[in-house]
């Protein structure tokens, strides 16, 4: 592990900052979103979180797949991500992005639009310094200190930070600027063992779950509590579109400016357009089996098909929703 | 100035025959003015107004029957209070009201639009280019 | 626990053993929110609250219950949504048994990762015209002070809508929660793929927004379940004020302020030469 002073954070910040496009928190209107910054001071580091995962920087709203002009018969595939740094993503978000990797990513067949912003970001994750009351990442170890699936870990200490390169593009990214970072000392690694201590300490939800149970989590639906919670649910969307989590996409096809257009965007189980085919019929017809998917998909789909939750414990769900519906409730009764 | 305001006209049926009018007998108004001939005034649902002007139309021009000759009056009276009510929602949001007109034109008034029409341009290329469409996607 | 939260839990029970009604539209607490709850057994009443974090609209939930008889806790504005929804035909006022509960206005809801740290007076509860629903079987009455008001500037002046409209993500968490907004194939959501369409964000936000806006002017009843919903918090009530003040201008109606004032496309008269 190594350290970083504040001082040679600030400098790295720079020469980031100078030599490749940066995306760091930034605070607006009274709260955070992820923006690319022109200078290192813009970026802001006490946040407790963004509002908005940096999902859409992997998995735009909404992206051309491709366009087809009929006269000249060319077919325009845009392709390619822009390099950049993105820098102080939470543990829990840069989680998420395991689980884009192993969904996504999976052979035969990975999403080549994915793959190819997801070569050409780095992720850089920082510690939490006090999690919130919506958070649960420890639940499903996705932080509050490390997360998974970014390519350089900061931790917060006195004094600078801690630094753990992830991977080899985190590694090089160290390496370009080695002179800035020093060897870490007994002393910062033993406040490294409080802190990962005290901040789980911290955390307010604390809830034991078994993956094997969750897995089975489907074929013993308690419809009673599903039915109740799902009668609350105003089936808004909005949990999956606030999720670094949730990848469900849709292709639209469209006439415009001369050419054919294929795009794919956000969808989401909560709308009833979800599921409902060209027919009209919707094999998924009433608001609790919308409601139970979500949950299902998350917590019991996903684990079973790959070797993560669905879920990483952001806790946007929890604190967005209008109606309070509260996936922690799911895990405590079923987990 | 090589900007010319791109002007979407919703014309009902009598007054459409009025911009024909405006063609027949020699009166010109420009190319940049496209027109969109409807059945009844009151069939312009204010939300296609709005989709006109973010497909990037500068301003948009509503001509419907004069009240005063119709039998019924309300279809024009809807349609301006629809255009009312859409050019208070325009003010609210910061796009100038002026750029959605309502205008009585009938079927031998073609002299009539089309000086309206060019006073009409002459003003919203004074106010300059809208572009909704453009300031949607602007990256933040 | 307050007076108007124990005399509201007892007309609850009341209602509930007599079987008046088969269940009751509520609130209740979860964490350190407030979040809808439906009570229907009598022994579950002491679960219902009544506070200034009740900012949800009940009423929302009604068209999904048209076949039971429901009780539903009101604060004014949801009085006068469950007015339009009656005048609408939505829902049949003699299935539903309101309780209103005089309100005092009510904060806007905690966020995400909001750097805000008192609590604020929602903007759309200082334009508010009734505290009182307009329609009411029972009136609890508060007898509480207004909110305490700890941060009034902040933000609520913004005034660059596109770029509001800019940061929308098209959840359709303002249409879900707006007790208005009830089509099952709604032109904005992407039925009527030629007004908008599902996936083309951002693009079409600007119709997105100015047709919901034209399609709740002279309807909306300002509660503000839309803007308190918005994860992005756009305030789009006050959009939708201006044009109620449009009809106030024009027609002086206000909707879901009485069961007999019929709303204004229905009344509008021919005649009034040019
Ligand atoms: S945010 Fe809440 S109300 Fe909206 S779809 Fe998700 S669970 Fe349902
Ligand atoms: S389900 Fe909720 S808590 Fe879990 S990752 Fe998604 S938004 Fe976060
Ligand atoms: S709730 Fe907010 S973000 Fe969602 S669609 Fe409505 S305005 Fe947009
Ligand atoms: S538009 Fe918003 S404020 Fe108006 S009735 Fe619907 S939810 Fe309430």
């Amino acid at each position: 592990m190594l350290f970083l002073d504040e001082d040679g954070f600030k400098r790295l910040l720079e020469q980031l900052v100078s030599n490749i496009r940066v995306i760091a928190p930034v605070e607006t209107d009274g709260y955070f979103e992820f923006k690319t910054i022109k200078h290192g001071g813009e970026a802001s580091l006490d946040y407790s979180n963004t509002r908005l995962p940096p999902k859409r920087f992997f998995l735009p709203q909404r992206e051309v797949v491709f366009k087809h002009d009929p006269k000249t018969r060319a077919l325009h595939e845009p392709m390619g991500g822009l390099e950049a740094v993105l820098l102080g993503v939470r543990p829990c978000d840069a989680s998420a992005l395991n689980i884009f990797d192993s969904v996504l990513l999976k052979p035969p067949n990975p999403d080549p639009f994915y793959e190819s912003r997801r070569r050409s970001i780095t992720v850089v994750s920082l510690s939490c310094a006090k999690p919130r009351e919506e958070c649960f990442c420890n639940v499903f170890e996705a932080g509050p200190i490390r997360g998974s699936g970014e390519d350089i870990t900061l931790t917060r200490i006195t004094g600078g930070f801690l630094v753990e390169a992830r991977s080899r593009r985190g590694q090089s990214l160290v390496e370009v600027s080695a002179s800035l970072f020093e060897e870490a000392g007994p002393e910062h690694l033993e406040e490294y063992g409080e802190l990962t201590c005290r901040l789980t300490r911290e955390m307010n939800s604390r809830i034991e779950i078994s993956r094997e149970r969750l897995v089975r989590l489907e074929a013993t639906l308690d419809e009673g509590f599903f039915q109740q919670a799902a009668q609350r649910c105003v089936e808004c969307s909005l949990c999956s579109f606030t999720c670094p989590v949730c990848y469900c996409f849709d292709t639209e096809d469209y006439f415009e400016k001369n050419a054919y257009v294929r795009t794919k965007g956000w969808d989401t189980c909560a709308s009833t357009l979800f599921t409902r085919m060209a027919s009209g019929l919707d094999p998924r017809v009433s608001r609790v089996d919308r409601f139970c998917h979500r949950f299902c998909h998350k917590l019991s789909r996903i684990p079973m098909a790959f070797n993560s939750f669905g879920c990483v414990g952001c806790g946007r769900c929890v604190s967005l929703c209008p109606v309070g519906v509260d996936i922690r409730e799911v895990l405590k009764r079923w987990g | 100035m090589s900007w010319k305001p791109r002007v979407i006209v919703f014309t009902c049926w009598c007054s459409s025959s009025g911009v024909d009018q405006a063609g027949f007998e020699g009166f010109t108004y420009p190319p940049n003015v496209l027109t969109v001939r409807v059945p009844c005034s009151a069939v312009i649902n204010p939300s296609l107004i709005v989709k006109a002007f973010e497909k990037g139309a500068d301003a948009v021009l509503v001509t419907a029957c004069r009240p005063s000759e119709l039998r019924r009056v309300a279809p024009s009276r809807v349609t301006e209070a629809r255009v009312s009510l859409l050019r208070r929602l325009l003010r609210t949001i910061g796009v100038e009201e002026d750029r959605l007109r309502i205008l009585w034109i009938s079927s031998n008034e073609g002299s009539l639009f089309s000086r309206e029409v060019s006073r009409i341009l002459g003003e919203v290329e004074r106010l300059g280019p809208l572009n909704i469409g453009g300031s949607m996607v602007e990256q933040g | 626990m307050s007076r108007a939260e124990e005399e509201l839990r007892s007309i609850v029970r009341k209602l509930l053993e007599r079987k008046d009604v088969e269940l009751v539209l509520g609130y209740e607490y979860y964490g350190r929110s407030v979040r809808p709850c439906f009570v229907s057994k009598p022994e579950e009443v002491e679960r219902l609250v009544w506070n200034s974090d009740c900012w949800f609209n009940l009423a929302t939930y009604l068209r999904s219950l048209r076949s039971r008889r429901v009780g539903i806790v009101a604060k004014g504005c949801d009085g006068r949504s469950i007015v339009e929804l009656v005048k609408e035909n939505q829902v049949d006022r003699g299935s539903i048994v309101v309780i209103a509960v005089e309100c005092n206005g009510v904060f806007k809801p905690f966020k995400y990762g909001s750097t805000h740290v008192g609590r604020r007076l929602a903007d759309y509860c200082r334009r508010c015209v009734t505290r009182v629903s307009p329609v009411a079987d029972y009136l609890v009455k508060k007898g509480g002070q207004a909110p305490e008001d700890e941060n009034t500037v902040a933000g609520d002046n913004a005034s660059d809508w596109l770029s509001l409209f800019r940061k929308c993500l098209k959840c359709m968490a303002c249409v879900k929660a707006c007790p208005l907004c009830y089509c099952t194939e709604c032109s904005i959501e992407g039925f009527k793929p030629d007004l908008v369409h599902r996936l083309r964000v951002p693009q079409e936000l600007f119709t997105f927004h100015l047709t919901r806006a034209l399609h709740m002017a002279g309807r909306c009843v300002e509660c503000g379940a839309c803007e308190s919903a918005c994860p992005v918090e756009i305030p789009l009530t006050r959009l939708y004020h201006e044009l109620n003040e449009w009809f106030r201008e024009n027609y002086g109606y206000a909707p879901g302020m009485s069961l007999s004032e019929a709303p204004p496309p229905l009344v509008f008269k021919e005649g009034g030469e040019d």
